[in-house]
């Protein structure tokens, strides 16, 4: 069963054969796990949604036609699922609310002068998780699976149904940000000493 | 001069060999830098690997769809019978007290006497799906997670809520029918039928 390819498994799982369908779990659950909750950041979140996930998926799976790998299609599931959530969960404004309370004040505020100052004081890596944060659904995405996922750009233009130029531009724009950020920041660093 | 697009810087960032233009440009070297600083910053956070929990397994996704189907089925009935309980209620208590009351004479006290029995009535039946609510939960419990204590915390605790919101439900039902018959009761005492 475990050097069985996944097409063989899928097609075993569809006509209703258990182990087959739990070989095929056991070869995503750890990917599919840390995707979630790196994308969603909060483990019991990303708990409920990777259970949610593989519902889907067990629900779903006799619809699976092979039209793509079956990784793809499992990854635009869970991509789909953790972009949903986020978009529910998470309004600018209750993002913005949430870092008020982590940070006790709003970075996002441009009347804000003083942001940056306190900006300097928060650790570097909250800063990055901020900035990460602030990156819209889609961009933080394809972050997360390049980055953090590694996996190549030709899988996620398939998982997110995207033209792979659409990906590295979203790449682009969320890394130009949190680049941005850093640099802003280490520049009023330099001019703070 | 034509500037390198994004696809292009991003491909380099992650490791394609670096465009000439980027010996000339500075605005196109500077936008890869900031790429880099970025890219290095999102490493910087990664966060580590959650910690695998149980294998998903076939047989645990069709247990916990039933366990929510049962949950929604089992709190269908309560509030069913409830609502059964109700009409029966109409229908042989408030019915039968129609005819007794329509026709024969009644005393007070007896009408007292057989409100709180009907009230008894009520709450033991509440009591009795409440138990078999619990038994049906604690089964689909045992059954599921009786090797996951984390899961066990979480569903104990979601069974507790449930419970508690059927137990409210429950005192709204016995409040408000119990409002009923003492109006019935008022109104049939005004116009004369009760002493
Ligand atoms: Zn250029």
């Amino acid at each position: 069963m475990e050097s069985m390819a996944d097409l063989e498994l899928v097609a075993r799982a569809q006509r209703g054969e258990s182990p087959a369908f739990d070989a095929l779990m056991l070869r995503y659950q750890t990917r599919v796990s840390n995707m979630v909750y790196r994308y969603v950041e909060d483990r019991d979140v990303a708990s409920d949604l990777v259970q949610d996930i593989f519902v889907k998926i067990y629900t779903h799976l006799k619809r699976f036609k092979g039209e793509s790998s079956f990784s793809t299609w499992l990854f635009r599931i869970a991509a789909n699922d953790c972009i949903d959530h986020i978009r529910r969960q998470k309004t600018r404004k209750e993002t913005s609310l949430e870092l008020i309370s982590e940070y006790g004040f709003d970075p996002a505020d441009p009347r804000d002068e003083s942001v940056d100052e306190r900006l300097i004081e928060a650790a570097d890596h909250q800063m990055v998780r901020l900035a990460i944060r602030q990156l819209d659904a889609d961009q933080k995405m394809v972050l997360v699976m390049k980055v953090y996922e590694e996996m190549t750009f030709e899988d996620i233009a398939a998982a997110l149904a995207l033209p792979l130029s659409t990906v590295k531009s979203r790449l682009y724009k969320a890394l130009e940000h949190v680049g941005r950020q850093v640099r802003r920041r280490q520049l009023i660093e330099r001019i703070g000493t | 001069m034509k500037h390198l697009d994004e696809a292009q810087l991003i491909d380099i960032a992650f490791g394609a060999p670096p465009d000439a233009h980027l010996d000339t440009c500075d605005s196109c070297r500077e936008r890869l830098a900031t790429l880099h600083v970025g890219l290095h910053a999102v490493k910087q956070v990664k966060r580590d690997p959650v910690p695998l929990g149980p294998p998903v397994t076939a047989r645990a996704i069709r247990m916990r769809r039933w366990r929510f189907a049962g949950w929604a089925a089992a709190a269908a009935l309560v509030i069913a019978s409830l609502s059964g309980l109700q009409v029966s209620l109409s229908a042989e208590g408030f019915s039968v007290k129609f005819a007794t009351w329509g026709g024969e004479s009644s005393s007070d006290e007896a009408l007292q006497i057989r409100l709180q029995e009907t009230e008894n009535q009520i709450v033991k039946a509440l009591e009795l799906h409440a138990q078999v609510l619990q038994m049906q939960v604690d089964d689909r419990f045992n059954a599921i997670y009786a090797e996951n204590a984390q899961q066990l915390k979480e569903l104990s605790r979601q069974m507790e809520n449930n419970l508690q919101s059927v137990d409210y439900q429950n005192g709204v039902m016995i409040a408000s029918l119990r409002d009923d018959m003492h109006s019935f009761i008022e109104a049939e005492r005004l116009k004369g039928k009760l002493p």
